[in-house]
């Protein structure tokens, strides 16, 4: 199968059965999505629509039961471990809800890490990491350890892992969800930033709040794009309902 | 009490919930303590159990060397002094040796007797089950000569009969002759008692007879007048209270002879003390390698238990909690580790019933008391103590760990993944370290005596001990004073002995020591020409047949052997022709003797290898051999023969008996068999040290195996983690084996440090390389990086085939 396509990220009737014990989960069923070069799409649906499935095939943490992948039209849905591992390491940046940071490696341990696996020199390592940390405002924290830090700060952290590499593409699974309200407005804008300068983004979250921080917005219910809304309309509609007297949060 | 209870039953509760656990906790612990009491056992009856007498820790032996290695109280009258004048001593006896020969029995025969004073077996606390001991009476000159013969005596040659006490003997032994040397003296001795089975003194030596030592007014010959002291302590007394009282003693004697002014050491010591100072370090340094076996065990049942403890976080922050204090979860987990050591203090205790007959079979048997070994009251006390010390050792570190936690932040974090990672991390890598450091210790220690055996095999001995038979002689005095009465007996036995068919060679020595030693006694001569301070030299003198040389199979350097026209003729070793005539042929030179013998001189006719032993396989005194004219009562025989030289043992036995009905050969042994016992001490250490350091090894791979598969198991969600962002399997691969190589890297720079330490104690054992040999440090350490680095894949393997998405699902 081949596609050509412009987009960054293009996958095309993706499947992902999950099967324990005789019973066949359908996570994905038929999946069809494209992200441009430069776009901020959030993924949102109810739990078990299969956002998260989505997202680490995306991630190339997993491979689909059936269908296509292309990134940066290369298809990548069949590469061996390897190959995958080399890809998510230049090409992904992963912000997850849990944080995910290592409890034995300081703050600046942990945002070199992916360039470690690239081989590349310390002195670039450190000159990139420091970078990523001062980006996050997190610079002055570089010899702590996670456990050592608030929440936010964490996530922040996490946030800079993400961009160390400068990966094509940012994956945020639920990046507020351990976050207080302040926290995650400030991860929010860290990651609208983060836009700004040019970085694609793809957010899954189930916050409507967060989600219109997205230009667009895939709704996922059943394994299935139920709906596409442009984040443009989904503002005026929350003004609107806003002006109302309703509370949207 | 209600309270430890209830932590029993939670503690037992906890092990059958955990079976699995209990039962390698169980094993790995039986083990160490198994091999701990075992070795314990036997030094529980070498050193630490009591001697056969009464109160046998005040008997003490009294020591007393001048720079003139004079033994002061060993002389009649200052023994007499000694008893009459100390204020530490209760009583003081003394005895010496002497062989008597006994007629008036079935089968007359010399014995081993001691001649000792009247109140020695008083102060022993020995007394006779049949008859009486001896009194002040027997020690006069005018009353009847009496003795005390050993049980086995009075069973074998008297026939156990209950009459035998008033029988009369008669005893011949040995005397002071003046210048004519020794004479005889004989006469009936009366049999006043009969010791019971098992007494011996002095302890573990064979003696049949004790006579009563009668003490003549005026001087006495030298040899009637040795007297050896042993007494028994007052009430309170220090033996190094007694040695300093002792010293004032002596410096009030009378000097006999110049240099006995100088300053006298005297020395008391217990006689257990006495017994095992040769043979207290072996038992000692096993002790040691066992107890680093144990050690090694617990750092790895600790570090099983820390790992548990860790899962056991939140039930201990629920505790805690519920108003369970430190010391409460601290006794709780102490408890259980307690009853764990306990049980494999039992089973440990089975492998010791198991194994004990085996370590005393491959114990040197010069060990005095080894066939004592057994499991006593003393070594089930050991083994309790052990298990307990074992339980703690293993149990405090991680109950202490585990119950230093946060309630709040564990009860939160489930199982607290982050809660003091790296200090969990360092604790149980520290313990897969020391495991590593211990195991590599004796790993070391077992391969240097590996290699001593090995180098020891290659030594030039300087003859062939292959088809050589060695035997040696005791012939009675009383019927063997005369060197006539030697010649009669050895030249026709000789002359037979070479008459038996594959018998190549036969030959023979004074019998007073084939092989030379560094310190080895010397008899003193000069070089012929040279005069002046420093020309006096020393080198053991050793009278052989002219066939001595062939049956030894000793390789000629220069010169020949003896023939019948030497009567001053030397042949000397090479290690003296070296030392004396470095730069000279020594064919020709002479040597001159002048002591009480006369002055003599003795042409050297020839030089031979030096003749070397396991027992001393380097540097040796040099040997001048003279042409043995007549023979000696204590000689030896030497016979090379076609094949097994064993296979004429009988008829060797048959031909001695022929010329002498009087049972005199003492020993018959093929020269390999007397080699290969010299390396016993040796072998015997290098299968133990093996056997721990095996036993050692294991254990540490085995740790260091669950280490980290503990640790791969606890870090999957981090693999995840480190995988999502990019790494593949051979980073994962290469990380955990980095962690096992780097545990092992540091186990080997510690262990090799405690090795450079402690494999000095071995040194005395070692030959052909030191204790610090770098070949043996290296290709040891590298052995024990390579079995880290077999136990460290399996794991890394595991970690590397982790799914990321599983992985980061995992908590």
């Amino acid at each position: 199968m081949t596609e050509s396509n412009e987009s960054l990220i293009h996958v095309a009737d993706l499947h992902k059965v999950f099967i324990t014990e005789e019973v066949e989960t359908h996570a994905l069923a038929g999946v069809h999505l494209s992200i441009a070069q430069g776009e901020y799409v959030s993924i949102a649906g109810p739990s078990g629509c299969g956002k998260s499935t989505l997202m680490a095939i995306l991630g190339l943490l997993d491979s689909p039961t059936e269908g296509g992948y292309w990134l940066a039209g290369e298809p990548v849905a069949d590469l061996s471990a390897s190959q995958r591992a080399r890809i998510r390491n230049r090409e992904v940046g992963f912000i997850f809800q849990s944080f995910n940071l290592i409890g034995d490696l300081t703050v600046f341990e942990n945002v070199e890490l992916p360039l470690t696996y690239r081989g590349m020199s310390s002195a670039e390592r450190k000159k990139r990491a420091l970078g990523a940390l001062e980006r996050v405002g997190m610079s002055h924290r570089t010899k702590h350890y996670p456990a050592q830090l608030s929440g936010g700060q964490q996530q922040r952290v996490a946030v800079a892992r993400a961009v160390v590499g400068s990966p094509s593409i940012v994956l945020a699974d639920e990046p507020t969800g351990n976050l207080d309200s302040a926290n995650s407005e400030a991860v929010m804008s860290l990651l609208g930033e983060l836009h700004r300068e040019g970085a694609t983004i793809c957010m899954v979250t189930h916050d409507p709040r967060y989600a219109r921080h997205a230009q667009r917005t895939v709704h996922l219910f059943d394994g299935r794009i139920v709906e596409e809304e442009e984040a443009v309309r989904k503002q005026q509609e929350t003004a609107e309902l806003k002006q109302s007297g309703f509370d949207v949060a | 009490m209600t309270t430890l209870w209830q932590d029993v039953r939670y503690a037992l509760r906890m092990l059958a919930k955990n079976p699995g656990f209990a039962v390698v906790v169980v094993l790995i612990l039986a083990v160490a303590i198994g091999a701990n009491t075992a070795v314990f056992s036997v030094v529980n009856a070498v050193m630490v159990r009591p001697l056969p007498y009464k109160d046998s820790h005040e008997l003490v032996w009294i020591r007393q060397s001048g720079i003139d290695h004079t033994e002061k109280f060993r002389y009649r009258p200052n023994f007499l002094y000694l008893r009459e004048h100390n204020n530490v001593f209760e009583s003081v006896a003394g005895y010496r040796g002497n062989r008597l020969y006994v007629q008036g029995i079935e089968a007359p025969h010399q014995v081993t007797a001691l001649d000792v004073t009247a109140n020695t077996f008083s102060l022993l606390g020995g007394q006779p089950i049949q008859g009486r001991g001896f009194g002040p009476e027997d020690e006069k000159p005018e009353s009847p000569r009496v003795v005390v013969v050993s049980h086995a005596f009075w069973r074998d040659h008297l026939g156990a009969d209950p009459n035998a006490i008033g029988r009369n003997l008669n005893l011949t032994s040995l005397k002071g002759n003046g210048d004519q040397g020794f004479g005889l003296e004989s006469g009936a001795h009366t049999i006043v008692g009969v010791m019971p089975p098992g007494f011996s003194f002095p302890f573990g030596r064979v003696v049949q007879f004790w006579r009563a030592m009668v003490f003549v007014e005026g001087p006495t010959e030298y040899f009637d007048s040795i007297v050896i002291p042993l007494a028994r302590l007052k009430k309170g007394i220090t033996p190094e209270r007694a040695s300093a009282d002792l010293a004032v003693l002596a410096s009030r004697l009378r000097p006999t002879e110049p240099a006995d002014a100088a300053p006298n050491v005297v020395e008391v010591y217990r006689f257990l003390d006495g017994l095992v100072r040769h043979h207290r370090r072996l038992p000692l340094l096993l002790l040691g390698a066992a107890g680093f076996v144990l050690l090694t065990a617990c750092a790895n049942v600790a570090n099983l238990f820390l790992a548990r403890a860790n899962v056991r976080q939140r039930e201990m922050a629920m505790r805690m909690a519920l108003g369970a204090g430190r010391g409460r979860l601290v006794r709780q987990m102490l408890t259980e580790s307690l009853l764990l050591s306990l049980a494999a203090g039992v089973l440990g205790l089975v492998l010791t019933f198991c194994s004990v007959k085996g370590l005393v079979a491959l114990c040197p048997a010069d060990i005095p008391r080894l066939q004592e070994t057994n499991v006593d009251l003393r070594v089930l006390g050991f083994t309790f103590g052990v298990s307990l010390l074992t339980g703690l050792l293993f149990g405090l570190v991680p109950a202490w760990r585990a119950s230093d936690i946060g309630v709040n932040e564990t009860l939160k974090q489930g199982t607290g993944r982050t809660t003091g990672t790296r200090r969990w991390r360092r604790l149980h890598d520290g313990l897969v370290v020391s495991q590593l450091g211990l195991s590599l210790v004796l790993l070391i220690g077992a391969a240097l005596l590996i290699r001593t055996l090995v180098a020891l095999q290659t030594v030039d001995l300087g003859f062939q001990p292959q088809n050589l038979l060695a035997v040696g002689f005791d012939l009675p005095w009383a019927k063997y004073l005369e060197t006539e009465q030697c010649d009669n007996f050895f030249k026709p036995l000789l002359e037979r002995i070479q008459m038996l068919p594959s018998v190549r060679s036969v030959g023979a020595y004074d019998g007073i020591g084939l092989f030379s030693s560094p310190d080895a006694g010397g008899r003193d001569f000069t070089i012929a020409g040279s005069t002046g301070p420093g020309q006096l030299r020393s080198a053991r003198w050793m009278a052989v047949t002219p066939g001595f040389f062939d049956a030894m199979g000793v390789r000629r350097l220069a010169g020949r052997a003896f023939d019948d026209r030497d009567s001053d003729a030397i042949v000397i070793d090479e290690t003296l022709a070296c030392e004396c005539f470095p730069d000279s042929d020594p064919l020709g030179q002479t040597f001159v003797t002048d002591d009480s013998s006369g002055r003599k001189v003795h042409t050297i006719v020839g030089v031979v290898d030096t003749i070397r032993s396991f027992a001393a396989p380097g540097p040796v005194m040099g040997t001048v051999y003279t042409r043995g004219t007549e023979y000696w009562q204590r000689a030896a025989v030497l016979l090379r023969t076609d094949g097994d030289p064993m296979r004429l043992a009988p008829a060797i036995r048959k031909i001695v008996a022929q010329l002498e009905k009087d049972q005199v050969i003492k020993t018959i042994e093929p020269m390999e068999a007397t080699l290969s016992e010299m390396l016993v001490h040796r072998r015997f250490v290098m299968i133990l040290l093996g056997i721990f350091a095996g036993v050692a090894l294991a254990l540490a791979t085995i740790g260091i195996y669950a280490l980290l598969q503990y640790s791969a198991t606890r870090r999957t969600h981090d693999i995840g983690i480190r995988m999502a962002l990019g790494a593949r399997e051979q980073d994962i691969l290469a990380a955990v084996l980095g962690q096992g190589i780097r545990l092992a890297l540091i186990g080997v720079v510690a262990g090799l440090v405690g090795a450079v330490a402690l494999t000095r104690i071995l040194a005395s054992l070692l030959y052909g390389v030191t204790p610090t040999d770098p070949l043996t440090l290296m290709v040891v350490s590298f052995v024990l990086i390579a079995a880290a680095l077999l136990a460290s894949y399996l794991p890394a393997r595991r970690a590397a085939s982790v799914d990321p998405m599983v992985a980061l699902r995992h908590e």
